[in-house]
């Protein structure tokens, strides 16, 4: 049986959660606000410590939440459980 | 909350006392390191222009140099000229004389006669100036009295977690206790600067805030630079990492919930108390002269990747959220507040522990990159000069 991680959620409206050790595809995942388990998913990639893990669905175009505000907007889709990072978020700010 | 410091002669409170040995242009910057090495005491920068500057950017320079000497910690200067520069040494001079009243003197390296005679008047000059700034002593005075510099670099996906929110803790009770607090690095608004917008003072400062961030934003686009690779740059995105806008929203929780009372330019010193924005780059070093130039006698640095720089004027205390880089890099990194992340420590707790360190290095407590001697500085040039390329 796979270990039980952690991750974080900083916002209850956020889409994405921070993990906090190293997470490997397969591994359940235990989704943390204010100290308590909120919710607990299957991880579909391997996460490095501190990376993010998408907590709900987000379509490609769609604005993804962290802190409860928007971080950037998903260029692909992404499922329950996906790391999310470079390859699949990008910012809006800063450019044309 | 007291603690204690060394008075100067323009009602100003100094946390270290240094004589500076100032370079007005780069050509001065070696004569400079040589006298500072010569005399225990003082603290040199390096200044990487003051000549061959125009318009906007001589005055940025000016206004630079002349906060590096008139911040707190600085019992005295003596200003390094060559003599030709566009800085005009001798116009440094009567302008920290005129406003200050703190002791000051300059040499020239074209008047005096070359490198060897300025060194042997500088030292002479320096140790004189140690002499007498080795004869006052700390005096008990309010917290009020001190600005703080806040500034992250290398950061993680902890800095937004644990790092900045007990700095930002630290922000708001000293801003209550009447100090001022400095928050700058103008490309971690971009994304957040919405959150600010909405504790600015008045239209004014509103619209100074919005002004800054969008002149920025703009430069990118029209420039058609992608910002990533500055930021988020390598390491923040390795650090988990992935857009600006995470960065900003992380970044600016240093800062607190205060209301923001003045956007001041690079390196200027705030009329105003309380928080103030300073327009910084996002590259640590020059952020960090420009907000001692302002008059910050303390830094608190937050690191997620871990950093061992300090500063020759003002010290910097700094802490990380992240466990793995506090225990690889605790030689250069001060405090831990990993415990958030683990859920083991609140933000409060982790806070008055920061707050009990701000009061230990005012007092006069060295931080680890003071006694290692790291004294990076690096003045904003908003203009490069000129060649094709």
């Amino acid at each position: 049986m796979p270990s039980i991680k952690k991750a974080i959620l900083l916002n209850k409206a956020d889409s994405v959660a921070t993990a906090l050790s190293q997470i490997q595809k397969g591994d359940v995942v235990d989704i943390i606000y204010n100290n308590e388990t909120v919710n607990r998913l299957i991880a579909l990639d391997d996460i490095e410590i501190y990376h993010k893990i998408a907590v709900v669905p987000i379509q490609s175009g769609n604005n993804v939440y962290k802190y409860g505000e928007v971080i950037g907007k998903a260029i692909k889709s992404i499922e329950i459980g996906q790391c999310v990072h470079i390859d699949n978020i990008e910012s809006v700010r800063g450019k044309k | 909350m007291k603690i204690k410091a060394y008075k100067r002669p323009d009602g100003k409170y100094g946390i270290r006392n240094k004589v500076l040995i100032l370079p007005s242009v780069g050509c001065a910057n070696e004569t400079t390191r040589l006298i500072s090495e010569q005399v225990q005491g003082t603290t040199y920068i390096t200044n990487p222009k003051g000549c061959g500057q125009i318009g906007s950017s001589v005055e940025l320079m000016h206004r630079t140099l002349i906060g590096l000497a008139l911040n707190p910690n600085v019992y005295g200067t003596i200003i390094v000229g060559l003599g030709c520069e566009t800085i005009q040494a001798y116009d440094l001079y009567e302008e920290v004389k005129k406003r200050s009243n703190k002791p000051v003197e300059v040499i020239s390296i074209q008047r005096e006669g070359g490198t060897l005679k300025t060194i042997q008047k500088g030292i002479k000059l320096a140790r004189k100036m140690v002499e007498e700034m080795s004869k006052i002593e700390r005096e008990e005075v309010d917290i009020s009295n001190i600005t703080l510099a806040t500034n992250c670099g290398g950061s993680d996906a902890t800095s937004g977690i644990a790092a900045n929110p007990t700095l930002g803790y630290c922000s708001d009770i000293l801003i209550k206790e009447g100090a001022t607090v400095f928050l700058g690095e103008t490309t971690e608004f971009i994304g957040a600067e919405h959150i600010l917008a909405r504790r600015t003072k008045n239209e004014k400062v509103r619209n100074n805030l919005l002004t800054i961030v969008k002149n920025l934003e703009n430069e990118f686009i029209r420039l058609g630079i992608d910002v990533r690779g500055a930021n988020p740059s390598p390491g923040n995105i390795k650090g988990g990492l992935s857009t600006l806008e995470e960065k900003s929203l992380g970044s600016i929780m240093k800062g607190g919930t205060s209301i923001i009372n003045e956007v001041v330019r690079y390196g200027e010193i705030p009329k105003e108390k309380g928080l103030i924005i300073m327009d910084t780059p996002g590259y640590d070093i020059e952020s960090v002269t420009g907000m001692v130039a302002g008059g910050a006698q303390i830094c608190v640095f937050t690191t997620g990747r871990g950093t061992p720089i300090g500063n020759p004027i003002i010290p910097l205390i700094k802490i990380t959220g992240n466990k793995q880089t506090y225990e690889n890099m605790s030689d250069n990194i001060d405090l831990d507040v990993s415990d958030i992340i683990e859920g083991k420590k609140g933000i409060k707790e982790c806070g008055e522990m920061l707050l009990q360190e701000i009061i230990d290095v005012c007092n006069g407590k060295l931080t680890k990159a003071e006694i290692y001697g790291f004294s990076e500085t690096c003045i904003y040039r908003n203009q490069e000069t000129w060649c094709s390329w």
